[in-house]
């Protein structure tokens, strides 16, 4: 096993340089950069060629590609990230103000996609072509072909604009409504309400697929000989489906939750800007329209990270979840 | 991507003239007029809700450049000037100006007693300060070349500052109205530095509104400053206690948020407006202005065979921009008379246009040697009179435009084809290398006629080693008569003599057709009804620059 894991650990390192290499290449190849950003707010400093040319030197974008690049990479092990040409500041602390926000919004999504998914896919498969997996089958193929941009406009069009200020349309708190200020249970109520909306476009969009591998993982558990013999011997048929059946067909969703790591930090370009979420998504997105380097690159290397660490822990936990599996 | 994200309504203060946009956005004719009667007098009281399309890149105000920065340290500080709604400089921080030695030295003289939030006296060296700051070598920020014909600044007495210019410079209340930073609290730090100090996220300024807190993509708190300097003179004003602004990026929830009543003033996508004027009478009060720039195809002057004027002018005769204004733009605009707006001071009544005439055209391309081929094209030498015109993609006005006004072309026998791009390439590899023969832009004038010197001026057509023009001359246009009129304007400093020079100027430029002026947008801002005494500013709407004015009525 500890084999196993340093060898994967090691494999990381070839992957994270191809990946962080690519980024930084396509965002060179976008036309424009950030000096241009800033300096195009007044016309006078276009006109002036040599402005443009002391911010790119200041900032060392005149070096090569490849000087930058690595860098860049130097700056990074030894955990510098830059500053943020746009807001100049230190990266991590744009970062660290959007990151608690993704991170919370993602956890309850996350926690609630998996919460209504398996049991739905389970009870579709239990009652194959029943009217309730009709039902299910139908929702979540609606969920999986409305855009998010549609289904959030259409949820503050009809529900927070209906619910007599109940509902706000944006943001993520009430300002001035904080633990000092009011008890814990009206804070509570606050961020509840605030989450509401964004929280129902994730679980909707996210629950098709889940639900989808879930249902046909069980089905195929269900033709299993253990599975005819659980019930030759007479046991209740929910020991079968939730003792017998249900441990070896969440295997499969195991497999395909290593992405989940990186969708809870990763955040929602769409849901957050339709919503006025102050996540990560936003931040990424805005970074690119203002050529802030740094910045994408920060959040392209988190994301591609946290992808790897959770393919990583998918596969430990399978030796877990089954005995069978064992790394040498 | 919009480079100069320019929402009206947040309007970069008067002091930045030229930014360019990528045009292309339709508006609503002003039917009504905005019904601000106010039942009693401007009371103090009251939080207002505006929006921020993004965050504020920072607070400083001698180094921010988005138009979100300026929405909030435009409150929060003073500058030298302030601009009346005919658009002419009135003192703001200044109390007195004067240009003495032939024009060399602009000096001001300051009001005494006016306070920084913190308590401390605003005086000579806090300015000197701030406009040395923005000269400084190290300098990061995109202010300085709007300093440049400002050579020193001199502090002649505690109340008194001395701009010494190296030629006489006129618009020079646009281009050193920055706000006032306190010198004393920069005292150690590097200008190179200037970025990390901590006030440039936590401004402390002189002006109606004391910044409260900022909270990175939520939402900037603002609290009325009771000290404010000018309160006696504007009646008690500021008179909103808490400002709130919030970080709504997408158009679509921010108008909920406004029709919910969780904003008062927001400048919706032109297709809400008709709408909202309808929906929403007596609900939501519009303020409708003419846009103070224009959308307009640039011609470049340079290539053959648009280096004959005649060429130029017929492109020009040849199109119907009224048609293409109702066609492309629902009639939400107006086709632009000339270079400067009628609403600016400089603005000549009498200009001479080049109006639609498809038969002027094409007798003027029979002046230029061309004969009109078996297929309708004109064409000399054999070569048919082909061209292209760049425009970004991705805009419905834009493809509404170019389409009709090829059709045009086409009538009259000019055969141009269109190529729509991204707007980053088509700047870098059609525009700047001149490798174009039209393109497609839109441009935000400033309150000085001295705008045009950016788009006009020669001195800006030359191209750099490179090759390329970065400056907004990309016609390369280059006439010696406009060169010397643009800088005499800059020379003179006499409102009427300068209304002259650039009346003239107005004239050769239309003459010389290296742009031809398709539109100025009719924009409309709408405000809720409790909000009231929102000023109309001409080409800015309901701008924040008034906002000590505004007052609530619950």
């Amino acid at each position: 096993m500890a084999r196993y894991l340093t060898k994967r650990i090691l494999n990381m390192i070839p992957l994270l340089f191809i990946v962080t290499l690519l980024s930084f290449g396509i965002m060179q190849l976008a036309p424009g950069g950030p000096e241009y950003v800033i300096l195009s707010a007044e016309a006078d400093a276009m006109s002036d060629p040599q402005q443009v040319e002391a911010l790119r030197e200041k900032w060392g974008l005149n070096d090569p590609v490849h000087i930058q690049y690595f860098r860049w990479v130097g700056n990074m092990l030894q955990g510098d990230f830059g500053k943020s040409y746009y807001y100049r500041l230190p990266v991590k602390e744009v970062l660290a103000s959007a990151l608690p926000n993704t991170i919370r919004l993602n956890f309850f999504a996350l926690v609630l996609i998996y919460a209504i998914s398996i049991p739905l896919g389970v009870i579709s498969a239990v009652r194959q072509y029943s009217k309730t997996d009709m039902i299910v089958t139908a929702t979540a193929f609606a969920g999986q072909a409305a855009p998010s941009f549609w289904v959030a406009s259409l949820l503050i069009w009809g529900v927070a604009m209906n619910s007599g200020g109940l509902i706000p349309t944006n943001g993520i708190s009430t300002p001035g409504i904080t633990f000092e200020t009011y008890g814990w249970l009206s804070v509570l109520a606050d961020r509840a309400k605030y989450m509401f909306l964004p929280l129902i476009v994730i679980v909707f969009g996210g629950l098709t697929g889940l639900t989808r591998y879930m249902r046909s993982s069980m089905l195929e558990v269900l033709r299993e000989d253990y599975v005819r013999t659980a019930r030759a011997k007479g046991l209740a048929e929910k020991v079968v489906i939730y003792k017998h059946a249900l441990r070896n067909a969440v295997l499969p969703i195991l497999a395909v939750s290593g992405g989940l790591l990186s969708s809870l930090v990763g955040g929602s370009v769409i849901i957050e800007n339709v919503f006025s979420w102050p996540g990560i998504g936003r931040v990424a997105w805005q970074a690119v329209n203002n050529r802030d380097y740094n910045v994408s690159m920060a959040v392209m290397l988190l994301s591609a990270v946290l992808t790897m660490i959770g393919y990583l822990l998918v596969d430990i936990a399978y030796v877990w979840v089954d005995p069978r599996i064992k790394y040498d | 991507m919009v480079l100069a994200a320019c929402g009206p309504k947040e309007s970069a203060p008067p002091a930045s003239p030229g930014t360019e946009q990528q045009g292309g956005t339709q508006t609503q004719t002003p039917s009504t007029s905005p019904s601000d009667t106010p039942s009693s007098g401007p009371k103090v009281g009251g939080e207002l809700n505006l929006r921020l399309n993004q965050d504020p890149d920072n607070l400083n105000p001698i180094l921010s450049s988005s138009a979100y920065g300026s929405a909030i340290y435009g409150l929060v500080y003073s500058s030298l000037f302030d601009f009346d709604v005919d658009w002419s400089p009135k003192g703001d921080l200044a109390e007195s100006w004067d240009t003495l030695d032939d024009g060399l030295t602009f000096r001001v003289k300051l009001r005494e007693g006016v306070l920084f939030h913190n308590g401390e006296e605003l005086t000579s060296e806090d300015v000197v300060f701030t406009m040395k700051a923005i000269k400084h070598p190290d300098y990061t920020g995109p202010r300085a070349a709007s300093l440049a014909s400002v050579e020193d600044i001199v502090a002649v007495d505690r109340y008194t500052v001395d701009f010494k210019l190296s030629e006489p410079f006129a618009p020079i209340f646009t281009n050193i109205n920055y706000g006032i930073l306190q010198a004393k609290l920069f005292e150690g730090t590097e200008i190179g530095d200037l970025e990390n100090h901590p006030v440039t996220w936590e401004p402390i300024g002189t002006g109606p509104y004391k910044f409260k807190e900022y909270v990175r993509g939520q939402y900037a708190l603002l609290e009325r400053n009771p000290d404010w300097f000018r309160s006696e003179e504007e009646g008690g004003a500021p008179f909103i206690q808490t400002i709130r602004m919030k970080v709504i990026p997408d158009d679509q929830t921010a108008l909920a948020a406004l029709e919910n009543g969780e904003l008062d003033v927001e400048t919706p996508t032109p297709a809400e407006v008709k709408r909202l004027l309808t929906e929403y009478e007596g609900r939501l009060m519009p303020v409708q202005y003419e846009r103070n720039g224009w959308g307009y195809i640039m011609i470049n002057t340079t290539k053959e065979p648009l280096t004959d004027v005649r060429i130029r002018q017929a492109l020009t005769y040849a199109l119907d921009r009224e048609a293409i204004v109702q066609g492309a733009l629902d009639g939400e605009a107006v086709v632009p008379p000339g270079p400067l707006p009628p609403v600016s001071w400089a603005y000549k009544p009498d200009l001479q246009t080049i109006g639609y005439d498809p038969a002027k055209a094409e007798q003027l391309l029979q002046e230029a040697g061309f004969t009109k081929g078996a297929d309708g094209i004109y064409q000399k030498d054999g070569q048919p009179l082909k061209l292209t015109l760049y425009a970004s993609s991705g805009s419905s006005l834009i493809e509404a435009l170019t389409t009709m006004a090829r059709q045009m072309w086409q009538d009259v026998g000019i055969d141009v084809t269109v190529q729509l791009m991204d707007f980053n390439a088509m700047n870098e590899n059609h525009l700047q290398p001149g490798n174009f023969d039209m393109a497609f832009q839109a441009f935000n004038l400033g309150l000085d006629p001295d705008s045009l010197y950016a788009l006009f001026h020669g001195s800006l057509a030359k191209p750099n080693a490179a090759g390329l023009v970065t400056s907004f001359n990309r016609m390369r246009y280059d006439n010696p008569e406009v060169n010397a009129l643009l800088e005499e304007g800059r020379r003179e400093s006499d409102p009427d003599k300068r209304k002259e020079i650039y009346g003239e100027a107005q004239q050769i430029i239309v003459n010389d057709a290296p742009v031809i002026l398709m539109y100025s947008n009719l924009y409309t801002d709408f405000h809720t009804p409790r909000v009231k005494g929102i000023v109309n500013f001409p080409g800015a709407g309901a701008t924040l620059d008034y906002l000590y004015q505004w007052w609530i009525d619950e």
